[in-house]
């Protein structure tokens, strides 16, 4: 652990500090919510005090309650998406590679997919599904695995090639050895893709929930974002403020971060 | 130096002489009007250019702008959306026999009517001196011809089922059968009816896509002068030869409001009025002087709709609880900001003439709706927190428009409150509707409008024999059914004393408070706001424009306003 702490560049530092504190709040927000986030028994429209962090949306709604309440539901999304995905794409690369009979057709299906945008089909798919919390993470799912196939596949199938792994193959190493040896090389691509998938998953369902679509009660941020928006007297007064821009700030920092995280190198 | 000066002003009178034109006596003494103003100007020579000016000012076209709601289709009877704003955008071009000003009905197109005494036979002796904007005169050809058209091809708004047969008694006066007495006749299809003029649609065959210009000809204060599909922008000019008074402005434009906000839209002077503005952004212009806005009636409800194939759900002891569950006034308040009313069991409207203050109500009480449901055999036997009903758990899909989760998530909670689960599930308005009227849901709600006036309305719970009333969206499937009901219904419809008829409707409320075929949320109230620097003299029609339409832009209005700009 210390290891890794010491690779990260300042920059990074902050960004995994961020996400951990993201974590933290996702574990113990709740703990610390005023409210219930589904408690509508406060007057509505509240401007920020003390009782109301952040005030009341127009039902009477904790607005600071339901942004804590974000976060969990947020990397609960985010978390198993990314892992849902990472976890058949990586396995569907391994498999495509191990097997070439089946390798080509995957390959085709996986272009097939990739053509369309994503964020179509999970659009398409969530009209018509039981708007539920678990249909919207597999369709996240089965839809975004296409990108870390290719992904994987490519760095496995350099992998290989490669000397070790051709020799386990050579010496009649089942399929688990093989895993072990590429496990080795495989994990930073496939850590750097479960980033990458956790913060296009959290696009996603802000994406969604701002369409109207997934579970209509459930209180993320994007439909947090949504709600603010709707409400007609937005722009009069300086409720935006408190309503949208919390809201907003978590889902950008989280992206923001995560792209960081994948993107910036280090010191090396 | 004085050259210039003739020039500016002759121009200038020339201008003007084109505006008296403009709103003034017709095309046809146009060229002697200019001719006339160009003399004039040419003999007054020393008046100065800034008088002029001046004249020209007072002249300036009124154009009057309010905001509509989008594209509604082609101006015309078949083409047009059948739906309160589309009908009253069709009402500027169209005229009925009858009308609704501000103190309720009036004759007319007809300029009196007698009814007989059996109720069947209908009189109506027609303005003499009408035409049609194309010069063609109105008579009671046109009439005749209306009612044999729309049996042939049903007009959406208005059904003419009742109607045996028209007649054309002498050029002025028309006579109109029908096969059943019905109570609303006046109101509603007479009053509701739009006139087409024979020489035009006697060789239309297919009216739903007859959209030439000559489709948008009637009787009606406007002329249509441009229709942008596009932009959902309706441009009409006044007629200037209206029957029924001067029209006071040149032109209307309904237009849609850029980014979609009126309240914005009528502060940047955009428009002049905005007759759906929400009802938090009317309340805040409330205190500016050159704004007024106007609360009307509550002409949509809102209900709560029951699967009838659900055993529990149709038992009438746990609709019963449901209600008592439900809180009505949180609902106006929460989910709607205070724009409504809340529900009353009877489902017609508290304060409307024909509401019945007798019916049962069911105050918010969750011990007593707990109570009622482990009567009506509901316990939770498993604690898992749900109630189960004849070993089903009683869990429900809710399916509700997209915009309304507000109230999802209040119903949700009230019902989490008494053991029964609801999982919200929202769909576009289409869809849901779609879902209700094939009966394939489990709890929905919905809004309706065109709810009020004549309680013709009550038919949606008949399930025998009640024709002739508007179609709204009834709910498919299994339904509630009550023969008493049915019995009762059929017979107020063709109940000609008031008397009787109030004791009917009073009976139909009590035994819809009692069973609550579906549980009456919420009645939303009408709402909207004007510029009264620009125009004034907007009002909400008693019961609304023809059927229970909630807008203040009765056209009738813009005869009996002011203009207030310069």
């Amino acid at each position: 652990m210390k290891k890794i702490w010491s690779r990260l560049s300042a920059v990074q530092r902050i960004c995994a500090g961020i996400c951990i504190f993201y974590f933290l709040a996702a574990a113990f927000g709740p703990i610390f919510s005023p409210f219930p986030p589904d408690d509508f028994s406060s007057p509505a429209l509240l401007p920020p005090g003390r009782v109301h962090l952040l005030g009341t949306d127009e039902m009477g709604h904790d607005i600071f309650s339901m942004v804590l309440s974000g976060f969990r539901y947020t990397m609960l999304f985010s978390l198993t998406a990314a892992l849902g995905s990472v976890s058949l794409g990586t396995v569907l690369a391994f498999a495509s590679l191990y097997f070439p009979r089946i390798g080509r057709g995957i390959n085709h299906l996986a272009t097939v997919f990739l053509i369309i945008p994503d964020i179509l089909l999970i659009l398409f798919v969530a009209a018509f599904a039981a708007p539920t919390c678990t249909n919207t993470i597999l369709s996240m799912i089965f839809f975004s695995w296409p990108r870390v196939f290719r992904i994987a596949r490519s760095r496995l199938s350099a992998c290989f090639s490669s000397n070790k792994v051709a020799y386990t193959m050579l010496i009649g190493g089942n399929m688990w050895d093989v895993i072990r040896k590429l496990w080795h090389d495989g994990y930073p691509v496939i850590g750097t893709l479960f980033m990458m998938q956790a913060s296009r998953a959290v696009t996603y369902e802000t994406t969604l929930a701002f369409f109207g679509l997934g579970d209509p009660l459930l209180k993320t941020w994007g439909r947090l974002i949504r709600s603010a928006l709707n409400y007609e007297n937005f722009f009069y007064d300086n409720t935006w403020c408190w309503y949208l821009l919390p809201a907003m700030i978590c889902v950008v920092v989280y992206v923001a971060v995560l792209s960081v995280l994948v993107f910036d190198e280090g010191k090396v | 130096m004085k050259t210039k000066k003739v020039l500016a002003g002759f121009t200038a009178a020339a201008i003007a002489a084109s505006m008296i034109t403009g709103c003034g006596s017709g095309a046809k003494t146009e060229t002697a009007v200019s001719t006339e103003a160009e003399t004039t100007a040419a003999e007054e020579k020393e008046t100065t250019a800034a008088e002029t000016a001046q004249d020209t000012e007072k002249r300036k076209e009124r154009i009057l702008t309010v905001s509509g709601n989008g594209d509604f289709g082609f101006p015309s009877v078949y083409t047009i959306s059948p739906k309160g704003q589309g009908y009253m955008t069709l009402s500027y071009i169209f005229d009925t026999l009858m009308w609704k000003d501000e103190s309720g009905l009036i004759p007319y197109l007809a300029e009196d009517y007698s009814v007989s005494e059996d109720g069947l036979t209908y009189t109506f002796q027609l303005r003499k001196g009408v035409s049609f904007t194309d010069g063609t005169p109105f008579t009671a050809e046109d009439v005749k011809f209306t009612f044999d058209y729309m049996k042939e091809h049903p007009y959406k708004w208005v059904s003419v089922s009742m109607v045996e047969e028209a007649s054309v008694v002498d050029e002025h006066t028309v006579e109109i059968k029908l096969n059943k007495t019905y109570n609303p006749f006046l109101s509603d299809v007479a009053g509701s009816l739009p006139i087409l003029p024979k020489h035009i649609w006697e060789n239309v065959t297919e009216p739903e896509t007859f959209t030439e210009p000559e489709a948008a000809i009637s009787t009606g204060p406007f002329i249509l002068e441009n229709y942008d599909s596009a932009a959902g922008t309706y441009t009409l000019k006044a007629n200037e030869d209206y029957f029924y008074g001067d029209v006071q402005i040149d032109k209307l434009v309904i237009a849609n409001v850029s980014g979609g906000d009126s309240k914005e839209a009528l502060l940047s002077g955009e428009i002049a009025a905005a007759p759906n503005i929400s009802y938090k952004a009317a309340m805040s212009l409330k205190d500016s002087p050159e704004y007024t806005v106007l609360e009307g009636p509550g002409l949509s409800v809102t209900r709560l709709y029951f699967n009838f194939d659900e055993e529990a759900m149709a038992v009438k002891e746990i609709r019963q609880a449901m209600y008592h569950a439900v809180n009505l006034d949180e609902i106006v308040e929460k989910a709607y900001g205070g724009a409504g009313y809340p529900g009353s069991a009877g489902h017609v409207q508290p304060g409307t003439p024909w509401y019945n203050p007798d019916v049962r109500q069911y105050a918010y009480d969750v011990e007593t709706a707990k109570k009622m449901l482990s009567e009506a055999g509901a316990a939770d036997s498993n604690g898992d927190g749900i109630l189960e009903y004849n070993g089903e758990e009683m869990s429900y899909t809710l399916t509700f428009t997209e915009n309304d989760e507000k109230l999802a998530e209040l119903l949700v909670s009230y019902m989490k409150a008494v053991g029964i689960e609801l999982v919200p599930q929202s769909a576009d308005d289409a869809t849901v509707k779609a879902a209700i009227s094939e009966g394939n849901f489990e709890l929905a709600f919905n809004t309706n409008g065109s709810f009020g006036g004549d309680p013709v309305f009550l038919s949606r719970f008949a399930t025998v024999g009640a024709d002739g009333a508007p179609s709204v969206t009834g709910q498919g499937g299994t339904t509630w059914e009550s023969e008493e009901y049915n019995r009762i219904y059929n017979e107020s419809a063709v109940e000609q004393d008031d008397a009787k008829r109030h004791q009917q409707v009073n009976e139909l409320q009590e035994i819809i408070a009692e069973e609550l075929p579906c549980l009456t949320l919420y009645y939303k109230k009408a709402v909207a706001a004007y510029n009264n620097t620009i125009f004034d003299g907007f009002y909400y029609t008693p019961d609304g424009i023809s059927i229970a339409v909630p807008f203040i832009m009765n056209k009738l209005v813009f005869v009996s306003g002011q203009w207030k700009a310069q």
